[in-house]
């Protein structure tokens, strides 16, 4: 599903230059539960944002779904984040002046789906995620774990085959992060494809293999093991 | 997808009301202003266009040109029109003269009651008047009926002024006590955006029966005391009559007129006397165009501030949204959508300010109505140019409010969004310096500009006049049977221990328009002096108007010789004819007819016609037999006691009743007439700044939503600093010290401009302020008053800002 060459992502501010990533080379097949790890400015959020398609990467090339998408426009990556990728942050970005409901159903609006279509994948997202009973809650009237559930139902409300989330329960206290990681693994058993990055060891227990990335670079690329059970 | 914008903007309404606020008022108080404006601006526009034949209707202009120097005037003679439709058949179609009696008002009164009243607004006119002025008659001769000799249209007010509600038509009113008009019609009020209006039009053959020369008179080229307008022929050219005007003056003034004089003739369209004439003797006092691009101007620069505090709090906001935009541009939105989705909430927001400015309109128009002396009513400009203008209003705000705020927040990679990278960006905040500074170098060009207009005028209005306007009580004299009785009427009035003066003039001192006349000086050759302007007086002129005498005597009954013999010139004269000092003046001689007259005395200068002339040499004459008297004291000047005039005034009617039965007493003070004829300037400084504190206002409410902003924006920073010491007044000094530069500099912009400007445009009256001076006076005074504001404003953030415990704003990073 996901395949990157030689990938590297320069960022030069002022006189400065700084490589974040440098020639990462990896595959990350349909279905896998993939963890990114290694310590802060390895560049793994910087890795994620390529793979979303919200960043695009200075040299290389990167395959999705088969294609080559590593030198398109924005306007060419947003058509092909719509619908195929679900992101998950960790300090959840819902939009504040919208209610769960609202916010769950926008990527429908943007994919121009009836209003018939949104209200029933909205409602059948958020009740996958336990979050319909507080479907016309405001975000700030939730908390953290309810939040990013609501999230998660943002990202999976399309039918996404991915999904980017980057330290989904890094916000979240130890209770709450369990019910976060329990939901990515079921939706991982129903065949989604998930990519996340997390300094959380056990965290990374759920994915099947971890890459571990340092100063830019893939120095384990892991390998897939048992999922646990 | 609009309704989930319209949700947004909503929600963000209610949770940044603050903002909401600043934008909606600041804008609603720009779109009134601009539309009082823009009603006032069509107002003016809309002078004269009313009658149907406006287009071929012409006011004619003559100018006497001596020694290359012209002297344009509105008032042409009696015989122009006649010749005009005589000479160009093919080109004027008719002609209608207006003529006042030389008076600012006649006495008119019902014969039955004897009631008597002052008309102003009269006018003895020619038969076409009906036709070129669209006259509405409501009752009698459809026609008007002025071809009637003794007939007059009177107007639907002056009807029931005069006859209650009894039928007019058919009945008389006496005139000047002297004669008998009979009503032919009855008139529509003339509409009010008309440069001239009349209450009462009498036939022009009705002066047959007061002047006995009555041809003579009405033949005369030398003399112009009427306001001559032409209709051209449908399809005729202006410009070819304009063409063979000069050929057709040389054929009948050149007889009237010395070789060294020449007398130009000019056609005016009549839509343009309202903005473009200011001549001497216009009919009515006029506008100028001046005004429209002053106010104009206005309009545009509020509206940008408006315009401005939306974008800067817009963007200064937009780390608030760019996390919105990140999220929606990650879950698929484009950037036409989200540029849709900023324009409509700049839509909306313009909307409801238009809502808000209705509100203020509704609220202000009665009181800009008093206040501009004009009934301005928004039903004035049509559905379609109201539609049009808030169209206008609408597109052009929220396009201009709207795409760069939105062109900011759409433009940013979504990554960079959903990071705040906005807040950090340099350009953006440069940006908003830019506006910051345009914004209050408008402000500080207002507050300079305003200031300085108020002085100018003031200073017009306070200048010494070279002569002592207060308790001046004037009575019009012309024609009044009172002139016949003058001296009987000085002693009488004399008595009275409140009067400590009276004496006569000819015209009204400082506001009236002047003559000139030709007068040979001592040196010169008949005919080869320029003509000169002159002011007959009676006994008394100097010493009661308190005039200051620099060299000789006032004229004094004492001596015989002075009505027939005696001169008294004004320095501004001795100078012009270098004659030396004011004692080397004195024996000096002119010749005026066919007298030999001496220099007596000599005055300082003093301001005898408009302030808006430049002093001219002047010679003073009292009238040498009653004939002259007559003809020449149009003017009574009665110097009163400080103190309450009412006792004064009360014994000055008693007296005028003994010497003249005809007209009623009739008095104005001199400083409120001179007051009235620049009140029009008064009005034009107190618009301008009533307009500017409000510029001001909106700038000021920009620079609170700004701070707030910045206060929110720079909290992580005050809170270490705080952590390592720093002050509540240290925060005000951090918070203050960027827009002190901001104003300075905006200042420093402004100067210039605002030199430019005023330069320009005082440059047009003979009596200026000091404008260096002033301007750096103001330069300095505009400096303290926006940054006493600014402060103020900072302050009340600044505070807020110190008192957060520093915790919480790190906590929040």
């Amino acid at each position: 599903m996901i395949k990157t060459e030689h990938l590297k992502k320069v960022y030069t501010t002022d006189e400065i230059e700084t490589t974040a990533l440098n020639d990462i080379n990896i595959t990350v097949e349909e279905g896998e539960f993939v963890a990114l790890m290694g310590p802060s400015g390895c560049g793994k959020s910087t890795f994620l944002n390529i793979l979303g398609l919200l960043d695009s990467p200075t040299e290389g090339d990167y395959y999705f779904m088969g294609d080559q998408v590593s030198g398109l426009s924005e306007r060419e990556r947003s058509k092909i984040r719509k619908g195929n990728i679900g992101f998950i942050f960790q300090s959840f970005n819902l939009i504040d002046e919208l209610t769960v409901f609202e916010n769950v159903e926008l990527p429908l609006q943007y994919l121009g789906k009836s209003s018939e279509e949104r209200k029933q994948s909205a409602e059948s997202a958020l009740e996958r995620m336990g979050m319909l009973p507080r479907r016309n809650h405001f975000p700030n009237q939730l908390s953290g774990g309810q939040q990013q559930r609501a999230a998660i139902a943002r990202a999976v409300v399309t039918g996404a085959k991915l999904i980017l989330a980057d330290e989904p329960t890094g916000n979240l206290d130890s209770g709450h992060g369990k019910e976060v990681m329990e939901l990515l693994k079921s939706l991982n058993e129903q065949g989604t494809t998930i990519v996340m990055v997390t300094h959380s060891p056990l965290d990374a227990e759920y994915a099947g293999r971890v890459i571990h990335l340092l100063d830019g670079k893939v120095v384990d690329s892991g390998v897939q093991k048992e999922m646990i059970s | 997808m609009i309704g989930n914008y319209l949700k947004v903007v909503l929600r963000n309404v209610r949770r940044r009301p603050v903002y909401t606020l600043i934008n909606i008022f600041g804008l609603g108080i720009g779109i009134a202003c601009c539309f009082l404006i823009f009603l006032y601006v069509t107002d003016e526009l809309s002078y004269d266009k009313h009658f149907q034949q406006s287009d071929r209707l012409y006011r004619v202009n003559q100018s006497i040109i001596f020694e290359g120097e012209e002297n344009p005037v509105a008032t042409t003679p009696f015989p122009l029109k006649e010749a005009l439709i005589r000479d160009f058949p093919a080109l004027v179609s008719s002609g209608v003269r207006f003529f006042n009696l030389d008076k600012d008002n006649i006495s008119v009164a019902n014969p039955e009651n004897r009631e008597i009243i002052r008309q102003e607004r009269f006018y003895f006119t020619d038969p076409d008047v009906v036709d070129l002025f669209d006259i509405e008659i409501v009752a009698g001769n459809p026609q008007g009926g002025l071809d009637d000799p003794n007939s007059v249209i009177i107007s639907e007010r002056v009807a029931s002024l005069y006859f209650g509600d009894e039928d007019p038509v058919g009945k008389d009113l006496r005139v000047e006590g002297r004669f008998l008009l009979n009503v032919s019609a009855v008139m529509k009020e003339w509409k009010d955006n008309t440069h001239f209006k009349s209450d009462m039009l009498a036939s022009f053959e009705s002066l047959r029966g007061i002047w006995g020369n009555f041809d003579v008179l009405t033949a005369r080229w030398r003399w112009n005391p009427s306001w001559t307008y032409i209709l051209l022929q449908e399809g005729a050219d202006a410009a070819n009559l304009q063409s063979q005007l000069d050929a057709f003056s040389e054929r009948y003034y050149s007889d009237f007129f010395s070789e060294q004089e020449q007398v130009k003739l000019y056609l005016q369209p009549i839509e343009d006397i309202w903005l473009y004439s200011n001549l001497e003797a216009e009919i009515e006092p006029t506008s100028s165009y001046v005004n429209i691009y002053l106010f104009s101007v206005i309009a545009v620069l509020i509206l940008l501030i408006a315009c401005v505090n939306f974008i800067n709090l817009s963007t200064a906001g937009a780390i608030y949204r760019s996390k919105e935009v990140g999220i929606r541009k990650v879950l698929g939105a484009e950037k036409s959508g989200l540029v849709t989705q900023f324009m409509i909430e700049s839509i909306l927001f313009t909307l409801i300010s238009l809502v808000l400015a209705a509100g203020i309109i509704y609220a202000a128009l009665p009181h800009f109505s008093a206040f501009t002396g004009k009934e301005l009513l928004v039903g004035n400009l049509g559905t379609g140019s109201l539609v049009l203008f808030s169209g206008i209003l609408l597109v052009s705000i929220a396009a201009l409010s709207g795409l760069y705020p939105s062109a900011v927040l759409t433009s940013l990679k979504p990554i960079d969004s959903l990071r705040g990278k906005l807040s950090k960006g340099k350009d953006g905040a440069k940006l908003r310096k830019g506006l910051v500074v345009f914004q209050f170098s408008i402000t500080a060009f207002l507050i300079i500009a305003t200031a300085l207009t108020y002085f100018q005028f003031n200073y017009l209005q306070q200048k010494n006049l070279g002569f002592d306007k207060e308790q001046v009580l004037v009575v019009p004299m012309g024609m009044t049977s009172a002139i016949w009785s003058l001296d009987q009427f000085i002693d009488r009035s004399s008595s009275h221990n409140s009067v400590l003066g009276v004496t006569g003039s000819s015209t009204l001192l400082g506001g009236s328009n002047y003559w000139k006349y030709d007068i040979t000086p001592e040196g010169y050759a008949e005919g080869d002096a320029p003509s000169l302007t002159k002011l007959f007086v009676w006994y008394d002129f100097v010493e009661t108007m308190k005039i200051n005498l620099l060299a000789g005597r006032s004229f004094s009954k004492e001596f015989s010789t002075d009505e027939t013999q005696a001169v008294l010139i004004n320095r501004a004269m001795v100078d012009f004819l270098e004659w030396g000092t004011p004692e080397d003046a004195i024996g000096k001689t002119f010749r005026i007819a066919d007298n030999t007259m001496s220099v007596v005395g000599v005055t300082e200068d003093f301001n005898h016609s408009y302030l808006r002339r430049e002093l001219e040499p002047l010679i003073m004459e009292l009238p040498s037999n009653l004939n002259q008297k007559v003809a020449n004291l149009a003017y009574l000047n009665i110097r009163l006691a400080p103190g309450n005039p009412s006792d004064a005034t009360a014994h000055l009617e008693e007296v005028w009743g003994e010497v003249d039965r005809s007209h009623g007493f009739d008095y104005f003070f001199l400083d409120d007439r001179l007051n009235q004829i620049y009140r029009s300037e008064q009005q034009l400084t107190q618009i301008l700044s009533v307009f500017s504190i409000l510029a001001i206002l909106i700038g000021c409410l920009g620079l609170m939503g700004l701070t707030a902003y910045a206060v929110n924006r720079r909290s992580r920073e005050i809170a270490i600093r705080k952590t390592l010491g720093l002050s509540v007044p240290g925060v005000f000094a951090l918070l203050s010290k960027d827009y002190m530069k901001l104003i300075v500099i905006a200042h420093i912009i402004a100067l210039p401009v605002a030199y430019l400007v005023l330069n320009t445009w005082f440059g047009e009256f003979p009596f200026q302020i000091n404008l260096n001076i002033y301007l750096a006076g103001m330069f300095v005074v505009s400096l303290l008053i926006s940054m006493v504001i600014s402060m103020l404003t900072i302050s009340s953030q600044s505070l807020k800002a110190a008192r957060i415990n520093p915790a919480e704003s790190l906590r929040s990073e």
